[in-house]
């Protein structure tokens, strides 16, 4: 589903991720794991086709996100960790510009955006400008246009930042949904106990270099998550 | 800590003379040279328009009784413009800064930051007043002879009025700011309010003539007037005199305005600065979601930006208002136009249409909606970015809001005054397609700027909108290009009158179609690397 390969890019001289490669299969829920600035951000946003990388190639279901960067796009969401939207649009009317551009018919799109307003517990608000809303309230609206055109891989930036505890917990359902069905979930977190229990497979990055990835299993062995990350990250 | 938040609002101001925002770093001295030069020049050349005004004044009243009232109407005029000018712009800086709620976390005392943003905003009420106040100065000084005093206390009093425009800007800001607070929608209350001050000020702008005469043959009932009505502004014709009793009661008055002011925005600064904006909630119905392509779906996220912020509007939609409204007063008025115009062109008959087609691009010129477009975008840019969406379409979404906009205005412009000044059809439909062509080129020209000098890290609507370089460098290009016609037909007046309007259509078109070619090739990569 996600093919990163010796994927490198450098900020002035600094390397920001450094000869990263990764594979996310279909069916995985992927987490990615690392101190602030290690370049976490920095690689999703490049999956994303958001940032223009200097080496490796990056394949979103076999296709180069630098040959053909829309169609990978059509197949991709993504939700960074801070959900700057489109605050002179209602919420309704920025989940229709999303079906718009990713071009779902208006009964599909009436009814997921029902569905995951009401999961969310966010659809009287929908009617109301994005500029009332809270932190909470926009992170869930990127997230239900993250999910309205039926992604076939979920790129999320510290998805859980900002959710009350019911909605980060329909979020885990809802990444486990999307996996059944054939999707992916390539995530960033901080919070190791989430990774732990989520994730399939986990990579962990230290200054741009990938450090461990693998199944869950394999990288935490017998041991926690986060004593495994502790060690590492040393 | 004022000093630090003061410099923070400073460098938040003017930080683009100095400091290049792709690369983060200080920009070269001559750069810096460059950006402060063509900022003077522009204030400069604004500043212009008013010799004109002070020197009919001065000639009158210098050397009279009344000499007190030559300063006292332009101190009115500059109070007026320093308001008009600042007002928006100081509701936008209190209370609707994108850091308000940051800075208020801080252990920064609320009145601190109040302070510091008023400073601010009295830094630009004094470059607005000085447009006015400097010609003012230098042609009172050309008549009559300098004195310490008639120098150091009109200098003095550009600094202590500015304390007064400040304290009625902040009044005016704060009264927007409560009447947003309890209407829905925000938006339309403020570019209501907003037009009825522009209009209110064209409208005494466009009486100015007759009012400057009434004043001038009536010198000393006006002075009563002043006197009796408006203390404050004799006392400051006065005192620029060189009276040194009036300068100190105007400062008293100056400063107290400017104390009052003061306490009641700081007892209401952080319920109206973070206050939910006014917006009330509104019941979501399912039933209104349509599907749009993906082109018209941008061009509809471009609408309701330019729709759901004022301050884009405002800046960026002016001359769509202006142009239709001068062109029917032009009409109304055509006789009286024609036989002051036409009627003596004489030989220069053939310059006409230039001159229609220069007037309708100078108002078009106001009007950059695709200047601050892409900086616009801000930290919400992602969005568009990790979308299956061409970035092509993207910035022709920018061009056709810019285009469709001022089309229509600028069309019905160029015909009524078209007919006004009598020309013949295939004059005015040239001159249609020359305003054509040149919003075309200007919108164009506006999205390229913006691509190579885009800000996503404002805090305020107002900095892209207003004060960053590729609203000035637009300007500029759209008033330079837009008087090229005249010098055009000119050189064509041999050929006939349409021969010029052919060419300058033509330079206007060609250069659309180099901008637009640009923006697809080299724009598209800039845009795809913010």
């Amino acid at each position: 589903m996600l093919r990163i390969e010796h994927l490198t890019k450098t900020y002035a001289d600094k390397k920001a991720v450094d000869d990263l490669s990764l594979h996310i299969n279909p069916g995985e829920i992927y987490g990615f794991i690392g101190h602030n600035g290690a370049g976490k951000t920095t690689t999703l946003k490049s999956c994303v086709g958001i940032l223009e990388f200097d080496e490796g190639e990056i394949y979103i279901d076999g296709v180069s996100i630098k040959d053909d960067p829309i169609a990978c796009k059509s197949k991709i969401a993504y939700i960074p960790d801070n959900p700057d939207l489109y605050d002179y649009m209602s919420g309704a009317k920025y989940l229709s510009f999303i079906a718009d551009i990713f071009k779902v018919p208006l009964d599909e799109r009436k009814e997921k955006i029902n569905k995951y307003a009401e999961l969310f517990e966010i659809k009287k608000d929908l009617g109301s400008s994005i500029q009332s809303y809270s932190h909470g309230m926009k992170q869930k609206l990127a997230v239900i246009s993250a999910l309205i055109h039926s992604p076939r891989l979920v790129i999320l930036d510290e998805p859980f930042v900002g959710l009350d505890p019911k909605s980060a917990f329909t979020l885990k359902q809802i990444m486990r949904e999307i996996c059944d069905e054939g999707g992916a979930i390539f995530f960033s977190t901080h919070v190791l106990e989430v990774a732990e229990k989520l994730c399939d497979k986990v990579a962990i990055i230290k200054e741009g270099r990938l450090i461990k990835s693998g199944s869950m299993e394999e990288v935490k062995g017998d041991s926690s998550l986060e004593s495994v990350f502790l060690e590492l990250e040393g | 800590m004022f000093i630090l938040l003061f410099k923070k609002q400073m460098t938040e101001m003017f930080r683009n003379y100095f400091v290049n925002r792709k690369t983060g770093k200080l920009r070269s001295r001559p750069q810096i040279f460059l950006f402060i030069a063509l900022f003077v020049g522009l204030l400069a050349l604004i500043s212009s328009a008013f010799f004109g005004v002070a020197r009919s004044f001065a000639t009158a009243l210098v050397f009279t009784d009344y000499e007190w009232l030559y300063y006292a109407l332009l101190g009115f005029i500059a109070v007026a413009l320093g308001v008009f000018g600042s007002v928006f712009n100081t509701y936008s800086m209190l209370y609707l800064a994108k850091d308000n709620d940051l800075l208020l976390s801080m252990p920064i005392r609320p009145s601190t930051l109040l302070g510091s943003r008023m400073a601010s905003a009295y830094v630009l009420s004094i470059i607005y007043e000085a447009i006015v106040y400097i010609p003012a100065m230098i042609e009172y000084l050309k008549l009559s002879p300098a004195t310490a005093a008639n120098i150091i206390l009109p200098s003095l009093n550009l600094f202590i009025s500015g304390f007064a425009v400040l304290a009625l800007t902040c009044f005016f800001g704060w009264i927007i700011a409560v009447i947003s607070r309890k209407i829905s929608n925000k938006n339309i209350i403020t570019v209501v309010l907003s037009l009825v001050f522009f209009f209110g000020y064209y409208f005494v702008m466009y009486k100015f003539q007759a009012l400057m005469s009434l004043v001038l043959n009536y010198a000393e009932k006006t002075a009563e007037v002043v006197k009796k009505y408006a203390y404050p502004f004799y006392l400051f014709g006065r005192a620029n005199t060189g009276e040194i009793i009036p300068f100190i009661l105007f400062a008293i008055i100056a400063f107290g305005l400017f104390l009052i002011a003061l306490l009641i925005m700081s007892r209401t600064f952080i319920k109206l600065a973070t206050a939910n904006k006014g917006l009330k909630k509104k019941e979501y119905n399912s039933s209104a979601l349509k599907t749009r392509s993906v082109k018209r779906a941008l061009f509809m996220k471009e609408i309701r930006r330019f729709t759901g912020t004022p301050v884009y509007m405002l800046n960026s939609g002016l001359g769509m208002l202006i142009a239709p409204v001068a062109s029917v007063i032009a009409l109304v008025k055509g006789d009286v136009l024609r036989a002051a115009l036409v009627n003596q062109a004489g030989e220069y008959r053939a310059l006409i249409p230039a001159l229609i087609v220069t007037a309708v691009c100078m108002v078009c010129a106001m009007d950059n909606l695709t200047a601050p477009s892409v900086s616009l975008e801000g930290k919400a840019i992602w969005v568009i970015r990790s979308m299956p969406a061409e970035t092509k379409s993207v910035l022709a979404a920018k061009i056709k809001l810019h285009v469709i906009l001022n089309l229509i205005p600028a069309e019905i412009s160029a015909l009524l005054l078209g007919i006004a000044f009598g020309c013949t059809a295939p004059e005015i439909v040239l001159v249609m397609l020359a305003a054509a062509a040149f919003i075309l080129m200007t919108a164009c020209a506006g999205l390229m700027l913006n691509l190579l000098k885009p800000d996503l890290n404002w805090t305020s609507e107002v900095i892209p909108v207003k004060q960053d370089p590729p609203l000035l460098f637009s300007m500029l290009f759209g008033f330079i290009t837009a008087v090229l016609s005249v010098p055009v037909a000119y050189v064509l007046m041999f050929a006939g009158s349409l021969a010029g309007l052919a060419a300058i259509t033509a330079v206007y078109f060609i250069a659309a179609v180099i901008l637009y070619r640009w923006i697809n090739t080299k724009g598209v990569k800039l845009f795809d690397r913010l």
